[in-house]
């Protein structure tokens, strides 16, 4: 299942069998050579830094399998979640965003006060997903934990380039339903992100405002 | 190749033979730079070796927040042994000799570019862990070679799983330990 627009390959001069070969592969590598069986009884110190390690591959793997296969980058974008959350790294906010549910913070974290807060562009993100799920009839879900993060962000940035202030604006017209501001927003963000996310189709290309009647939001 | 030659620079197998004189022009900061952001423009006559110790990333979380995560070595280095996953491919085993500060001049010691207190400008590939030796590693400071085979991936038909096929440990192979500056491979 190809799920990029064929002119995203070429406007990275990539080959989708390149990609899908290097993403697999790095998936295998991080499951068989990055386990906790790759450190020795007297190592066991280093288990955290081996599962971030591993979390790391994983969603290397996934970043690029998302292009070409996604129920396995979801796979593999929740796995990475599940391991992160066992570290209570905040980055874990990040990936569960990106496997679209397929993770989810477990009821025992949420017990023992919750998963530590992301930075303030995530933490927008998340707090918006939570909304989503909650009028989708899903309230008690473990994202219900961002439902208090607030969304004020000051001078937080994102890795890929963004202000913060730009994706909690588009989360706050996403909440509010504005479907052209929600889009324009994102136009925002994309302008603003780096290259790789910035590469868009080089011929007939279409600011993603065009993609409404297509992918209608709120 | 490993208990003959160690490690040369393609610069020196290409041409056959370099003098010291030509070594002392070619080790100049604009060309590590070259090799390292523009590897493809000068890669038949660079001077250097690039070689991996792993590297730790900065979290993504802003102001304080998250973990610093691992980038390990043997990933990096198996990506480049086999060419992205297409082919068998060998990963060498070694130490080299840095310095607290850069000075590529001296062709001794490796310069740790990964290194952030000391290479502080932006690198695109900084997640490659890079340290970059200069025209030669020693025999002597190779410990070992390992061969990786791909077989089939257990995933998907497109994915490669690598394995560890063989491996050759170097007799003439010289231990660090006792010498400054050597840094752990991480």
């Amino acid at each position: 299942m190809t799920d990029a627009p064929p002119g995203w390959f070429d406007a990275l001069r990539v080959d989708p069998d390149d990609v899908a070969r290097v993403g697999y592969s790095l998936a295998e590598y991080a499951l068989e050579h990055e386990g906790d069986a790759a450190v020795s009884e007297e190592e066991r110190g280093d288990l955290v830094e081996l599962r971030l390690m591993r979390a790391a591959t994983l969603a290397d793997a996934a970043s690029l399998l998302v292009l070409v296969d996604v129920d396995a980058a979801l796979r593999l974008f929740a796995e990475s979640a599940a391991l992160l959350e066992r570290m209570d790294a905040p980055e874990v906010w990040t990936l569960g965003l990106a496997c679209r549910g397929v993770w989810e913070p477990s009821e025992s974290v949420a017990r023992r006060g919750g998963l530590a807060r992301p930075s303030d562009g995530i933490a927008s993100l998340a707090a918006l997903f939570y909304q989503q799920e909650s009028e989708r009839g899903n309230p008690h879900s473990g994202w219900e934990w961002a439902s208090g993060f607030g969304d004020n962000p000051s001078h937080g940035w994102t890795a890929t380039g963004v202000p913060a202030r730009l994706l909690a604006d588009f989360a706050r017209r996403a909440r509010d339903h504005d479907v052209d501001g929600t889009l324009e927003a994102l136009d925002r963000v994309v302008r603003r992100a780096d290259e790789t996310i910035q590469a868009r189709p080089a011929a007939g290309q279409l600011p993603l405002a065009s993609l409404r009647s297509r992918h209608p939001i709120g | 190749m490993l208990l003959e030659y160690g490690l040369m620079c393609r610069w020196w197998n290409r041409v056959g033979k370099i003098s010291p004189a030509e070594i002392a022009d070619k080790l100049t900061s604009d060309a590590l730079r070259r090799h390292l952001d523009e590897y493809d423009s000068v890669k038949d006559d660079t001077p250097f070796i690039s070689l991996t110790a792993g590297v730790r990333m900065r979290a993504t979380g802003a102001r304080g927040h998250g973990n610093n995560y691992l980038v390990g070595a043997q990933r990096t280095a198996l990506l480049y042994a086999t060419d992205s996953f297409k082919t068998p491919g060998h990963i060498f085993a070694g130490w080299v000799p840095v310095l607290p500060h850069p000075n590529v001049s001296l062709q001794t010691f490796a310069e740790d570019v990964r290194d952030l207190t000391t290479y502080s400008r932006f690198r695109r590939f900084h997640r490659q862990g890079e340290v970059t030796a200069k025209v030669h590693v020693p025999t002597a400071q190779l410990a070992w070679v390992e061969r990786w085979e791909l077989g089939p991936g257990s995933l998907s038909p497109k994915g490669r799983r690598a394995h560890c096929a063989d491996r050759w440990e170097n007799p003439r192979f010289i231990r660090p330990e006792g010498h400054a500056a050597i840094r752990e491979v991480l």
